[in-house]
């Protein structure tokens, strides 16, 4: 299983950064390989690239605002929260995901 | 440059007493003000409070972090406030706030303090690091803090 994820926040100086943290340790807790791409007021960090869209089983878009780039991920099964979602509890945000995924 | 380098003494407190969320806002910014990280005390509060009113910055576990990024701050930096007594917020957890972390970010390119500011978010995250901060009763207990995480 590999996901990728994107977050995204309106000031994009702790939200953003807050999400992926929280996203990456709750992967990390059920073995579930993750790269978490942050788009805050420091610019894009660890982006998703080509490489891992073709790879990955799922992602998760976390942002209040409209993230850059979309259109990256038509064609791969995508579910939407709002930033504080993972920051309040990231295992059902990607319980929730792979649930979907089945 | 470490977290523990942006510390500053006139950013912490750990008695405020504030009234409200509305009051407590009011008194940091103007503590931000007074410390000169902020060139424009309207401007900043009315930054905070717009963001506030996007989503509320309570994340749980009695800590607010309001923040704002805007031209009129001239140096990043963040505020370490207890408050004497808890107030309501709007948290994720629905319980009130008792720990006020306020975040400036000036509107440049300067990512070596924006990394501080978010290195401080995600280690709110962490429940020791967390529980200690609020635990600490002196500057220098903080300092050590800081400095303990970034040895991980």
């Amino acid at each position: 299983m590999y996901l990728v994820a994107v977050c995204s926040c309106p000031v994009g100086i702790a939200h953003t950064y807050m999400a992926a943290a929280n996203l990456k340790k709750a992967a990390q807790q059920k073995g579930i390989e993750i790269k978490v791409e942050t788009q805050g007021a420091q610019g894009v960090e660890d982006e998703i690239t080509d490489e891992d869209l073709k790879r990955c089983d799922g992602c998760i878009i976390a942002s209040d605002v409209k993230i850059k780039n979309s259109s990256r991920f038509k064609d791969v099964p995508t579910m939407s929260f709002t930033v504080n979602e993972p920051i309040k509890d990231a295992e059902a945000v990607i319980n929730e995901l792979m649930e979907a995924l089945g | 440059m470490q977290m523990a380098d942006m510390i500053d003494e006139r950013l912490v407190a750990f008695d405020l007493d504030a009234k409200n969320k509305e009051d407590a806002i009011q008194k940091v910014c103007r503590m931000m003000y007074d410390a000169g990280k902020v060139t424009d005390y309207e401007a900043y509060m009315t930054g905070v409070k717009n963001r506030e009113k996007e989503f509320e910055t309570g994340m749980g576990n009695g800590i607010a972090i309001p923040h704002c990024k805007n031209d009129c701050v001239k140096d990043a930096a963040f505020s370490l406030i207890k408050l004497k007594e808890p107030i309501e917020w709007g948290s994720l957890d629905g319980e009130p706030v008792d720990y006020v972390i306020m975040l400036a970010a000036p509107n440049s390119s300067d990512n070596v303090h924006l990394s501080m500011l978010s290195k401080l978010a995600v280690s709110l995250m962490d429940d020791d690091f967390r529980d200690s901060l609020k635990d600490a009763t002196d500057v220098d207990q903080i300092i050590n803090i800081f400095q303990s995480r970034k040895e991980e």
